[in-house]
């Protein structure tokens, strides 16, 4: 399991959001120690907690098929291998910030980032905020992290707080719904 | 507190508070990072870059990268294994019995609120970068970057490109602009 692990870490590329397939190929086709619906599953419920996707996938896959010893050595497996290749790139790049070749690609590189950040905003945008209310409260939540009012971690927070106070306002008997 | 504490804690909070991992934490790591002074907002994005385009978690990735540009090899543990934690021993904790909690209405709905904040955190962190990008406002030297930023956004919205082509041509386009002269 550990050496499956490895694998995983070594080629998921494009972390958590991109790895489903790299999971279900190594854990359902090949070793059939799962379902593919069973990593769809654990797949939903790592996505669903807090933390790191895939480190999260492979404590509940450890957990499923082996307890909770194989559920940690599963999160270190999957965790190694980017641990070390960041190491040595970090030692090599960490050098060399000042060359001319490795400036001009960081050059091109920081506005790809900021598009794909940008990129992600978009797409969660249109998956989940399809009332003006919603879009609303997305641009409130946007301008207040700009004018410093609000950190990042009062603001989700309060999303969730909101959340939680229109539920339990809808499911009071006799309350509008 | 010494700095590997220090740093142990910031990517623990970081990732206790983002749901969905990825980008997600994004928003959460570029506040703690540049609040506490640890990097130059054109470096974090130069680790965030690298991290994209090499495999496995790209939280570990950033994790172990800013940890280490802070405070070498033992920082870049301290900030993995905060980073890792929070998940980890929460579904140990739970067990299989997480997969119920999901279903829960209450649940359900912590999740909706936090998606309009999930998307106003990083369309805030899109622009704050962005602006960072830019010092000199609308002047030529602005014009490589959002050339560059323009047409990666185009791609990832109309064609779905994937990170790491898309990264690829950054980075070459990048050279080009340099070896052209281009500011």
């Amino acid at each position: 399991m550990a050496w499956s692990f490895l694998r995983i870490g070594a080629t998921a590329f494009g972390g958590g959001m991109a790895a489903l397939p790299v999971f279900e190929a190594e854990l359902a086709a090949r070793r059939r120690w799962l379902t593919s619906a069973e990593v769809a599953e654990e797949y939903a419920i790592a996505q669903s907690v807090p933390g790191v996707i895939i480190v999260n996938f492979a404590v509940l896959a450890g957990l499923r098929l082996a307890g909770k010893r194989a559920a940690v050595l599963s999160a270190v497996a999957v965790a190694l291998p980017s641990f070390f290749v960041i190491l040595a790139l970090a030692a090599l790049v960490g050098a060399r910030w000042e060359n001319r070749w490795v400036e001009g690609a960081l050059a091109g590189l920081r506005p790809a980032v900021i598009a794909l950040i940008a990129g992600a905003a978009i797409r969660l945008g249109r998956l989940h905020l399809r009332s003006p209310l919603l879009l609303a409260a997305a641009a409130a939540g946007a301008a207040l992290m700009l004018g410093r009012v609000i950190g990042p971690v009062p603001l989700i927070l309060a999303g969730a707080g909101a959340g939680l106070a229109v539920h339990g306002f809808r499911r009071r008997p006799g309350a509008a719904p | 507190m010494n700095p590997y504490a220090l740093l142990f804690w910031a990517f623990f909070k970081i990732s206790l508070f983002s749901i969905g991992g990825g980008y997600n934490m994004v928003p959460l790591m570029q506040h703690e990072v540049e609040t506490r002074g640890w990097l130059p907002s054109g470096r974090f994005m130069d680790m965030l870059a690298i991290s994209e385009a090499t495999p496995g978690p790209i939280a570990v990735n950033l994790a172990t990268f800013a940890g280490y540009q802070v405070a070498g090899v033992p920082g870049s543990i301290a900030a993995t294994v905060g980073v890792c934690l929070p998940g980890a021993a929460l579904l140990l904790a739970l067990g299989l019995m997480a997969s119920h909690l999901r279903e829960t209405p209450a649940f359900r709905a912590a999740m909706r609120g936090l998606m309009p904040a999930l998307v106003g955190l990083l369309a805030a962190t899109a622009i704050r970068l962005g602006l960072a990008l830019v010092p000199a406002g609308v002047a030529p030297a602005s014009l490589p970057p959002l050339l560059i930023f323009a047409a990666g956004l185009g791609l990832i919205l109309w064609r779905k490109t994937p990170p790491l082509p898309l990264l690829a041509g950054s980075a070459a386009a990048g050279i080009a602009f340099m070896l052209a002269g281009v500011p």
